[in-house]
């Protein structure tokens, strides 16, 4: 069966280090003055009146309704047989179309190409060697887990079964592959 | 926390600017004046050569306007020496595609309504007399190349707006009102255009009677627009939760609302309407006027675009 | 029986073991390929390594393509890493190709400070300083030139030379961060402790943030007891990552641990909490600690810490009831009060009393060779201790150190020779210190960054202002750099070899310490090469008989051939069983491999501990009176100032990556923390600039308004305000908090102080 790539980010793992975001970086070779993941640390205050941190991982979430494929004019942007949203820069004259549609400020325009980039999960660097995404390897307290969500038996799908998880703008139909953990003190910002 | 991922800079929600906002209005402007040569074309009387200049009008603003929108289009990508991929690269699922059809058709059929309409001046003699067929052809099958061109021309006009409301993570882009109201818009402007440039270039063979009708016909147009903006709006208070919360901050939030208010609402709808009621007959219908009555309505039709594309892209709740 | 291996000897077997090396570089099983490294070109390569972007000095593996290298990731076969790096580590190739890195010596053509340079060759700049090194040491003794090196390999190279030169002022980093913890466990344990985090189920965290000061494996370890139910209570002044993922966190009033700990302990004692038995077995001084600490009752301590009276001994009484598996986390950088040394005792004490010691998910103490091997008895093989080449004798120096470590009667007699009370040199510089007898006249200073790192920052200028030598190596003009005479290239940690390690956790570990990931840019060389390099132009060639790193590595392992190709090959290896002397488990499993130790067992099936453990002091005592435990209340701050405190920010950590393009682009001016409250109280609002200022300095800065901090505290993190104009992306941007702390340097431990009165206005 076809694989269908997915990421869970885990709130209660995630410590906000921006190792990801570096690997990213690093791998990928992304020009200094864009990031293809962040990860935004943001203080928040519960109910009980305590305080925490969120973390909220900046990046595209892979959806399977994708605003951004329907919107290309030229099928520049389209959707691999594994689930990966990508950019074929040699069909993409630049309208930016899918940037503007895009609701979670996924892409950016890549300074060198002039056509927008994204994360890819790694597509055509790691994954193609058959290695995980670069901020999967690297995060310290593994706070991201990656797999194929068509293999019953992958690490993403027993995590799935484990932990509570909720995907974000659900509402508007765009069924994200990234799946976030709630941090269990905060709950859902839904 | 202090801010330590880095920049935030590409995040910004404003991703097309003010050259879409001009090619929203060129593009609307050309249908409108398009359709307003039809209209005052299909009048008992006027059918027939010599065309009414504001028919002449119309017949060379709608090429020469959607020209000059597509070039700015062009200029305003990113990549744009691959704009010809547009062309041949089609996904039949995006707005952007289907504009570009329409486009694609609608181009050479306003070219040769031109052709008809200027065959006399342009194609019987002179250098450009070799195109006379073309000419010839355009009046032979007028009435069909005219249903075309209004079709065409209502698509262009609404598909603008389409473009913008395809958009679901835009609360004030994502309504059905938008192409409605962007088409009824570019209607007014394609009056207000025709009847500039038909008063200023071509004032000797325009019949008053035409340059009454047509104004009155904006009035009419500038009320149905005016209701389409009261629907949009209070359409969104209605619906709640973020689409509430934009309506209201659109609506009173920095220069962008008193663009609204004032350049809009104000000076493209409110005076011209209230000017057509408050003055005299001869006042009204006097060439003075209605040339200038028609550049506020142009004005207003412009910050309309330059207004929804900014608030909408700004203001995302 | 066994010869030395020679060197051709060892080249044809690091040759075999390159070519495994380089096949199996995922360390495991030797010849093993991790399937995805076979898509790869064939020129790439992968070195495992460590990184030097902190000191935690994680595990890395590094990836060069065709010359250029692409990716770090950890080194994927230590677990305790897990195959992790942060985003530092992640930045390391950013680093490496840095434009702004120093890749040629220079030396100064102004003033100190001034920031003119010249571009000089090596063998100038060797010239330059031996030459000067010679003129102090006739003039006034080479032990007036204070020689600081960063912790671990490059102490090797420098304290070396230094001792070789005729100088014994030997000192690291240690008490500007870890030194009294250190110091503690020395006088508590006669060893080191460390923390069995992931079996813990319950941690005291005093502001170890290790999710922020990243230090990979012990946040791994955090997780790990988080997720299986251990409840976590951090008490610190703001809201740092540790104290948002704890279970409870308490905002305790800065420089006030003390107190806290002392009720705390208070608690345990006089509610019989602790483990009578092993207090009784393994320990000595039970009586005079709890008499020391008699009046610190949590009624009385509750006012000074700001921790109401209930919560103590409600924490006291929830930590017993854990134990053993209970971890009183003694910290990492410990410059909280001037009784640090009292603090982490006190800390470690309470682990001791309900005998959390050498218990699973407790405390357990470092067991590097020496400390197993003592458990080993004739007949067993003992672990293997890395050999150091032969030198001549160091030139014996008459007179004390500047911090008289080495003198009976040094009040820092807890610190290493090679550690040293650091946090000295400037007044050592500037006057005559008691029982000293001279003053310092040059300074001989290897990655490390003092103008930054030692408090007060304009006290460290001014003394390096009064010498006759400042010598610095580093990677780029560092902000001590920018006041020195000659500083000297050192290559990145991806450029060198460095010598084989070795350590001791549960058990004795050696590794292949850090290796060439790619040949050295520009003129930068390693440490092991200067200080050789220099050596000979002293005249001192003798004390370097080893042709480069490799002929040096051959002569740390001697005729342990296995060891080498393990290390060669894994990057790693480990001696015997781990041992926790107080688990039965563990115990048997270590008879089981050793049966010689059989006789070390007690009847229990335990271990007893080679020494009681110290509930009092009394070398302490003998020297200073100390040997109990007493609270001094201090002034930090006047009563209309604010506390401030710093902290470890996970992007930047150290000062010498403020100039990191990558992590500089992440956060290059660290806005400092003010509560709602008293941000309204001075008309200050988010973003808003700001002069935070005291008597020793005025910082410009940006307020973060936020109920993360207490009222009466500002916090900000450490490594801005660079003053070097050389580091271009990082010069001036942010508040340097080096320069707002006092030149305090606290009695018996040497550390400084990192709790300081300040006040702040809108600017």
């Amino acid at each position: 069966m076809a694989k269908k790539y997915g990421m869970i980010h885990d709130n209660n793992l995630c410590i906000g280090c921006q190792a990801c975001n570096v690997a990213c970086r690093s791998e990928n070779q992304i020009p200094e003055s864009v990031y293809r993941l962040q990860v935004w640390v943001k203080q928040e205050e519960y109910p009980n009146g305590s305080l925490g941190y969120e973390y909220h991982r900046q990046s595209c979430v892979q959806c399977e309704n994708t605003p951004c494929v329907s919107v290309c004019p030229t099928k520049a942007s389209y959707v691999n047989d594994e689930g990966i949203v990508l950019v074929d820069v040699d069909l993409c004259v630049g309208c930016l179309y899918c940037v503007a549609a895009c609701p979670y400020q996924a892409r950016y325009v890549h300074p060198v190409t002039k056509a927008p980039d994204k994360c890819t999960f790694c597509h055509e660097s790691r994954l193609a060697r058959g290695e995980e995404p670069a901020c999967v390897t690297v995060c310290p307290t593994d706070a991201l887990i990656f797999g194929d969500l068509n293999d019953p038996k992958s690490k993403i799908n027993k995590a799935l079964s484990e932990r509570v998880t909720y995907r974000q703008k659900e509402s508007l139909g765009t069924q994200p592959k990234m799946f976030i953990v709630p941090n269990h003190k905060g709950g859902i910002r839904s | 926390m202090n801010q330590i991922w880095g920049s935030m800079e590409q995040y910004s929600t404003l991703v097309w600017h003010w050259p879409i906002a001009v090619y929203l209005f060129l593009a609307g402007l050309s249908a409108g004046a398009a359709m307003t040569s039809l209209i005052v074309k299909w009048i008992e009387g006027n059918g027939k050569p010599p065309w009414d200049g504001l028919i002449k009008a119309g017949a060379i603003l709608a090429p020469l306007t959607i020209c000059l929108g597509l070039f700015l289009l062009i200029f305003d990508l990113t990549r744009p020496l691959h704009f010809w991929k547009l062309l041949i690269h089609y996904n039949f699922g995006s707005v952007m595609t289907l504009g570009v059809l329409a486009l694609f058709a609608y181009f050479p059929v306003v070219i040769l309504f031109f052709m008809g309409v200027f065959k006399k001046e342009l194609f019987e003699t002179g250098p450009l007399q070799f195109l006379a067929p073309l000419a010839n052809l355009a009046l032979a099958y007028a009435k069909v190349i005219e249903s075309v061109t209004l079709i065409l021309a209502v698509g262009v006009g609404a598909y603008t707006g389409f473009l913008l409301s395809a958009m679901n993570s835009y609360p004030l882009f994502n309504t059905p009102v938008l192409p409605a109201l962007f088409l009824v818009s570019g209607i007014s402007a394609g009056i207000s255009a025709n009847l500039v440039i038909g008063l200023l270039f071509f004032n000797s063979s325009t019949k008053d009677g035409n340059v009454s009708y047509l104004h009155g016909l904006d009035v009419k147009v500038s009320f149905v627009e005016l209701f389409f903006l009261f629907i949009l709006f209070v359409g969104m208070f209605y619906q709640g939760g973020s689409a509430a919360h934009v309506a209201k901050a659109a609506l009173s939030t920095g220069g962008l609302s008193t663009l609204l208010w004032l350049g809009v609402i104000g000076l493209g709808l409110v005076l011209p309407i209230g000017l057509n009621f408050a003055l005299p007959h001869g006042v009204k219908h006097s060439h003075g006027f209605v040339i200038f009555n028609s550049l506020i309505v142009l004005v207003g039709v412009m910050s309309l675009r330059y207004y929804i594309l900014y608030a909408g892209q700004i203001f995302v709740g | 029986m066994t010869q030395m291996l020679s060197r051709r000897g060892f080249l044809k077997l690091s040759s075999t073991a390159a070519a495994v090396a380089s096949l199996s570089s995922i360390p495991g099983t030797l010849g093993a390929i991790e399937e995805s490294k076979k898509q790869y070109k064939g020129t790439t390569k992968f070195t495992p390594s460590i990184c030097e972007m902190c000191t935690s000095s994680c595990t890395i593996e590094a990836r060069v393509e065709e010359g250029k290298g692409m990716f770090i990731r950890g080194n994927p076969a230590d677990k305790s890493r897990g195959g992790k790096v942060c985003a530092r580590g992640s930045a390391g190739f950013n680093q490496l190709y840095d434009p702004q890195r120093l890749v040629k010596p220079i030396m100064r053509v102004g003033e100190r400070g001034e920031g003119k340079w010249k571009e000089v060759s090596w063998d100038e700049a060797y010239t330059f300083i031996a030459k000067k090194l010679e003129e102090i040491k006739q003039k006034h003794g080479a032990h007036t030139v204070a020689f600081t090196a960063r912790s671990g390999w490059t102490k090797t190279w420098f304290h070396h030379l230094a001792q070789a030169y005729g100088s014994h002022n030997l000192f690291g980093h240690e008490a500007t961060c870890p030194l009294a913890y250190g110091m503690a466990g020395k006088d508590v344990f006669g060893a080191g402790a460390n923390r069995d985090f992931a079996k813990a189920k319950y941690i005291i965290n005093m502001g170890h943030n290790v999710f922020e000061g990243i230090v990979i494996s012990y946040a791994r370890q955090y997780m790990d007891a988080l997720a299986n139910g251990a409840k976590l209570v951090t008490l610190e002044p703001r809201l740092s990552v540790m104290a948002a993922k704890s279970t409870e966190w308490h905002a305790i009033k800065p420089g006030h641990d003390l107190p806290f700990v002392l009720a705390f302990m208070h608690t345990l004692i006089h509610e019989n909490l602790y483990d009578k038995k092993f207090v009784e077995k393994q320990c000595e001084g039970f009586e005079e600690l709890k008499a020391s600490i008699a009046e610190y009752t949590p009624e009385k301590m509750a006012t000074e810490c700001d921790i109401p009276a209930d919560t103590i001994k409600r924490l006291a009484r929830e930590f017993a009831k854990a134990a053993p598996k209970a971890i009183f986390d003694f910290g990492h950088r410990v410059t909280f009060t001037p009784q640090e040394l009292e603090l982490r005792r006190a800390m470690m004490m309470i682990n001791v009393l309900v005998g959390a010691v050498e218990r699973d998910g407790g405390y357990y103490l470092s067991k590097g060779a020496d400390y197993y091997n003592q458990f080993i008895g004739e007949g067993d093989p003992k672990a293997f201790k890395l050999k150091k080449p032969k030198t001549p004798a160091y030139p014996k120096v008459e007179v004390p150190r500047i911090d008289r470590i080495g003198e009976k009667d040094s009040e820092f007699f807890l610190a290493g020779k090679g550690e040293g009370i650091v946090t000295l040199i400037p007044e050592a510089t500037l006057t005559e210190l008691p029982g000293v007898g001279y003053k310092l006249h040059g300074w001989f200073i290897a990655r490390n960054n003092p103008v930054m790192t030692q408090s007060n920052m304009e006290h460290v200028i001014k003394a390096i202002k009064a010498m006759d030598l400042v010598v610095v190596v580093d990677i780029q003009v560092s902000d001590t750099a920018w006041y020195a005479d000659v500083v000297l290239p050192d290559t990145t940690y991806l450029e060198r070899d460095e010598e084989f390690t070795a350590s001791g956790s549960k058990n004795p570990s050696y590794g292949v310490g850090r290796q060439k990931v790619v040949e050295p840019i520009g003129e930068s060389r390693a440490p092991w090469r200067i200080a050789k390099e220099l050596a000979e132009k002293m005249g001192l060639s003798a004390y370097f008989p080893y042709k480069d790193i490799e002929d040096y590595r051959l002569q740390q392992v001697g005729d342990n051939i296995d060891l080498l190709a393990k290390l060669k090959a894994t990057g790693s290896a480990s001696f015997g069983v781990p041992l926790m002397l107080q688990e039965k488990k563990s115990v048997a499993e270590f008879v089981k491999k050793f049966p010689s130790a059989a006789v070390k067992v007690n009847e229990e099936g335990t271990i007893d501990f080679p020494q009681k453990i110290q509930l009092f002091s009394k070398k302490l005592q003998e020297i200073s009176q100390k040997g109990g435990l007493s609270y001094e209340p201090y002034k930090y701050k006047e009563a209309d100032e604010l506390y401030f405190v710093n902290g470890k920010s996970a992007v930047r950590s150290n000062s010498h990556n403020g100039n990191n393009a990558w992590l500089n682009n992440l956060l290059d001016d660290a806005a400092v923390w003010i509560h709602p409250k008293t941000a309204e109280r001075l008309g200050i609002k988010n973003g808003d600039k700001i002069d935070v200022y005291n008597k020793y300095s005025t910082q410009k800065g940006k307020a973060l308004v936020t109920k993360g901090v207490r009222e009466d505290t500002i916090f900000a993190y450490f490594g801005f305000g660079h003053i070097s104009k050389e580091l271009k992306r990082a010069y001036g941007k942010g508040v340097n908090s080096n320069s707002l702390y006092s030149p305090l340097v606290s009695p018996n431990s040497g550390m400084n102080l990192h709790v300081v009165g300040v006040k702040v206005k809108k600017a």
